[in-house]
């Protein structure tokens, strides 16, 4: 468990980043991992995650003793992704539900519809890159409620903190993740079904 | 309370019933309307597979660049608030310094001009309140206390904090003496001290 209390000690106050790295060595992997599953980049993720940990360092004086220091961490890291997507909108951040406003009225978004033809999706890519394509589909929101639940095991509750929303919000949006997930790695969950269903 | 529910609420809570999220009513009410229909089965079903796919992604192992280049981000960041405690340090306290010497210019500069200004004032202003109540003193039935607060509301409208502070108490005397009014002197007196506040 983090020693909080040392971490706001003399010797991080001296900028030990010695004693820094070794107290927050518990959650630099499940950083990055989340950071990897949002950005789909190992590149962007490395970046997201040092950057979370270097604004943690930073801004350690802000934390309150006596509060989870890992969703503290991680909210930093999950604003800090929303602030970069704002700002260099690399990664979609529509939502595939919303209609999209044209000059004639709205549209509404179709997903492919992979149910139909599963040999040919069996030549394409691996299943683990198809799920992160799949993941990178989602709108930011859904995608970082999935993937801190079914990926990182927080709670409905931790979640809420971290994304700073209510309990009933992050099901809404864990719920309406998976569904798009679903439809879009459609071959893969129902052979698994039928499999289990066999 | 266990409540009968339809397809399209049992649904929006498939998610949660499959995260063990739900309260305990809800969790009851989910589970018995599941017992009788498929096609919630079903969608309870393939919602549980693509949970479970997402346990396919491989966990990635941290890039070993990630601390070193970590601790020299920290370090350049490190080095950059030293460089801001330097600015605090040394520039504030010598701006401070240097705000100080050129104050008191400023100030007497200020000083200067702000006399000038109520000196203005005074010419302008002054002869006329003078004249009044010299000319009411004159009067037998005349009211003088009540001159005297007309005098002293003139004087604090007209006359601003830093002229009667700055303004030389030995002035109306000679004032009063150079109307060539003899007598005059003793009873205006009062008033002038109404109108500068200063006692003597």
């Amino acid at each position: 468990m983090l020693n909080t209390r040392a971490l706001a000690g003399a010797q991080y106050r001296e900028s030990n980043i010695e004693a820094f790295e070794e107290l927050v060595r518990t959650y630099d992997l499940k950083l990055y991992r989340v950071a990897l599953r949002l950005t789909g980049n190992p590149d962007e993720a490395k970046d997201l995650a040092q950057e979370a940990l270097f604004r943690a360092y930073r801004a350690f004086d802000k934390f309150k003793m006596g509060t989870s220091f890992e969703k503290w961490l991680f909210r930093i890291a999950s604003n800090l992704y929303i602030d970069k997507l704002r700002k260099y909108g690399k990664y979609r951040f529509e939502s595939l539900d919303e209609p999209i406003a044209t000059k004639d009225g709205y549209v509404e978004k179709t997903l492919p519809d992979w149910t139909g033809n599963p040999e040919e999706i069996a030549e394409q890519n691996e299943l683990a890159e198809k799920i992160q394509a799949a993941l990178q589909s989602l709108p930011v929101n859904y995608r970082m409620a999935v993937v801190l639940y079914d990926l990182e095991g927080f709670s409905y509750e931790e979640i809420s903190g971290i994304l700073d929303c209510s309990i009933g919000t992050v099901r809404s949006r864990i719920h309406r993740g998976r569904r798009l997930l679903r439809k879009k790695l459609a071959p893969y969950v129902y052979q698994e079904t039928e499999v289990g269903v066999g | 309370m266990i409540k009968n529910m339809t397809c399209e609420k049992v649904r929006s809570l498939l998610s949660a019933y499959l995260d063990r999220e739900l309260d305990y009513h809800e969790l009851r009410s989910v589970e018995l309307h599941l017992i009788d229909c498929p096609s919630c089965q079903e969608e309870c079903r393939t919602l549980r597979a693509t949970k479970d796919l997402l346990g396919a992604l491989d966990s990635p192992k941290l890039p070993r660049e990630f601390w070193p280049e970590l601790r020299e981000k920290i370090n350049s960041g490190s080095a950059s608030d030293s460089y801001s405690r330097l600015l605090v340090r040394v520039l504030v306290p010598v701006a401070a310094l240097l705000v100080l010497a050129i104050l008191p210019l400023a100030s007497a500069t200020h000083t200067k001009a702000s006399k000038s200004l109520t000196q203005a004032r005074t010419n302008l202003v002054e002869p006329y309140v003078r004249e009044h109540i010299i000319s009411e003193l004159d009067r037998p039935f005349s009211d003088k206390t009540s001159l005297g607060f007309v005098a002293a509301g003139q004087a604090v409208t007209m006359y601003s904090s830093d002229f009667l502070e700055s303004y030389d108490h030995s002035a109306p005397h000679e004032v009063v003496t150079s109307s060539n009014r003899a007598g005059r002197r003793i009873q205006a007196e009062p008033f002038q001290r109404v109108m500068f506040l200063s006692p003597k």
